[in-house]
């Protein structure tokens, strides 16, 4: 019974699955022939062919990279990382209709309620909706394995000038300067998002050889998803800091453990960190602890440490408050129990018991467990038996 | 007429008989009748408490938890504010069994004990750096257990002794130095109490030998001593652990 309900629901699912992707062929062919009412069409459309999903696997806006996601709609939000130059991000396709042939692509931007995926290529303009061709310089093709990739640099311009949606819509022609239907078409729900999330707060440092602690509060959780811990590898911190004539300390810095490069307040650039900066990117809404290893500073005893936080868009915080690792020897169980005339030395069970109580205690272990096994097996023989 | 006292006895013997046989017959349920359950209470044959269902008796395992001290009045003892825990488990074998009075049994216990405390920095003082102790005792054992008081009496306590041999593997760490590991070993004792929990539901502890072959269950509070030898890292003692145990 339970396997004639899978099967149901499989062949439900599948049938779902085959109505959905007819309505949305024939959403499309009705579009294109038809035209939307109220729309202005500013190229010629010819007829939908229908076609199948272009397929993204979109690799990196801007600085960050996001996990490979084969589908038709992504959701990625774009940060100021991804709008700088211009508003130009970089979307990596890979052509599953045309195997490794380049494929040609057109991108329109949507606002409003538009929905630009007509395979007819119209620009629509109304109150309600807008339909804009986007500009696409030649795209690089990247050969990974037996695949092409196609690395995509989408002008979005003035759209990344302010916060919100922005859908761009992928159409694929069937040859160069087509006037022809696309074939197929996908969309990218861009999400601009250029406010830098808030720095960490309660940032405290700890004291250690080789475990030293870092913790601070979570913060903004909604909005961020990563956290950036820097430090200066610099002796005494200060880094490219000039103290100047009147020595003062530069702004954000700790007094005990001063740095030009670790400041609090400090702009942050994942793009651009020094060599004398040690960083690491953690992963995970909601940590707040790291643990740093005092043998990355060697030399130093007193290393300025900051928390940066990062959103989702790339958007990374000022730096944190700048707190003080300490990196000094230390000493544990062992050295005390040395200190105060522990006897054993570390090794083996023979070794640990020395050289006058390892035959006995080697001797009475073996015994016993060969007394157990014997009286075992003579228990089973008997059950047998019966 | 004269009845002896044999004539007095059989007499009263099948008037007793008979009334019994009429009082049964009179609580019988007329056939045909759609109440089953009534059915099922008087059938000596179906009826639950006349069943006796036991399944064959041949491990014990034991789940221990318990707080655990090394060290007590050491210099050294820089533990002293951790209870562990210690965490084990022991399965044994029963080698014989006397029926409602005792078992004789034996087996091992692997178990896993970890201690933490601030490591010491330049100035003597307490840093945030952590220095660890972990234990993994590995024992073998054998043991009487008594259950007469159970089985005979109706007092649902349960009495055990178990002599053995441990080997517990130490291995200690300050941050992330490895400081030193090796084995510490010497002979185990313990005494158990348990407390026999098929005595408050008798039905459910029959149930679980039906369904899944469990023939006892019982809770239990265990002192035992791990004497180490003189050569070995001292991290035996005395201490105690409480748990769940089934034989099965």
């Amino acid at each position: 019974m339970r396997r004639k309900s899978g099967t149901c629901l499989w062949a439900l699912a599948a049938a779902l699955w085959a109505q959905s992707a007819g309505a949305q062929t024939a959403g499309t062919s009705s579009t294109s022939t038809g035209g939307t009412g109220g729309s202005t069409t500013s190229s010629g459309a010819g007829t939908a062919t229908g076609g199948g999903n272009l397929q993204f696997e979109l690799v990196k806006i801007g600085d960050v990279e996001y996990p490979r996601a084969a589908r038709q709609s992504l959701n990625v939000p774009v940060g100021k990382a991804g709008c700088k130059a211009g508003g130009t991000i970089t979307v990596t396709v890979r052509n599953l209709l045309g195997g490794n042939t380049l494929p040609y692509l057109e991108a329109w931007l949507g606002t409003g309620n538009a929905a630009c995926n007509e395979m007819g290529r119209s620009t629509r303009v109304t109150a309600s909706q807008n339909c804009t061709k986007l500009e696409i310089p030649n795209p690089d093709q990247v050969q990974v394995g037996n695949r092409s990739y196609y690395d995509v640099d989408v002008v979005l311009g003035p759209t990344c000038d302010s916060d919100g949606p922005r859908p761009i819509y992928f159409l694929q022609l069937a040859s160069e300067n087509s006037n022809g239907a696309a074939t197929s078409w996908g969309a990218i729900n861009l999400k601009v998002d250029t406010k830098a999330p808030k720095a960490p707060g309660g940032v405290k440092g700890g004291t250690g050889q080789t475990v030293i602690p870092l913790t601070w509060e979570v913060g903004d959780v909604a909005d961020t998803s990563f956290y950036y811990v820097v430090a200066d590898k610099t002796l005494g911190g200060l880094g490219d800091w000039d103290a100047g004539p009147d020595g003062n300390l530069p702004d954000g810095a700790n007094a005990e453990c001063p740095s030009g490069v670790v400041r609090s307040g400090k702009e942050f650039d994942p793009s651009s960190i020094p060599d004398t900066v040690f960083n690491r990117r953690l992963e995970g809404v909601g940590r707040t602890t790291f643990e740093f290893n005092g043998q990355d500073f060697p030399g130093l005893t007193i290393v300025p440490v900051a928390v940066v936080a990062q959103d989702l868009a790339g958007n990374t915080s000022v730096m944190s408050e700048i707190v003080c690792l300490r990196v000094e020897p230390t000493t544990g169980f062992w050295k005390r129990y040395q200190d105060d005339g522990g006897e054993v030395e570390p090794g083996c069970a023979c070794s640990a018991v020395g050289a006058r109580g390892k035959s006995k205690s080697a001797l009475a272990g073996v015994s016993m467990l060969l007394v157990l096994g014997w009286a075992c097996a003579r228990t089973r023989t008997r059950r047998r038996a019966r | 007429m004269r009845l002896n006292r044999i004539t007095v006895l059989a007499l009263a013997s099948f008037a007793l008989t008979t009334g019994a046989a009429s009082a049964l017959h009179a609580q019988e349920v007329p056939k045909g009748t759609a109440n089953t359950q009534a059915q099922t209470e008087l059938d000596p044959h179906l009826k639950p408490a006349a069943r006796k269902f036991e399944s064959p008796e041949r491990f014990m395992l034991e789940l221990h938890v318990g707080p655990y001290k090394v060290f007590r009045g050491e210099p050294w003892n820089v533990f002293s504010g951790d209870l562990g825990p210690s965490l084990s488990a022991n399965v044994d074998g029963i080698l014989y069994r006397l029926p409602r009075i005792l078992y004789v049994t034996a087996g091992g216990s692997f178990g896993w004990t970890r201690f933490a405390a601030n490591a010491v920095g330049n100035s003597g003082d307490q840093v945030d750096e952590e220095t660890t102790l972990t234990l993994l005792p590995i024992i073998a054992s054998a043991q009487v257990r008594v259950d007469a008081l159970a089985r005979l009496l109706g007092i649902p306590l349960i009495l055990a002794g178990r002599v053995g041999w441990g080997w517990s593997h130490w291995d200690t760490n300050t941050g992330l130095i490895n400081d030193a590991e090796g084995w510490s070993l010497g002979p185990y004792f313990a005494g158990q109490l348990a407390l026999d929990l098929d005595f408050f539901e008798p039905g459910g502890a029959r149930a679980l030998d039906e369904e899944w072959g469990i023939n006892h269950t019982y809770l239990f509070a265990e002192l035992s001593h791990f004497a180490t030898t003189s050569k070995s890292l001292p991290v035996g003692g005395t201490n105690w652990t409480a748990g769940l145990g089934f034989v099965f």
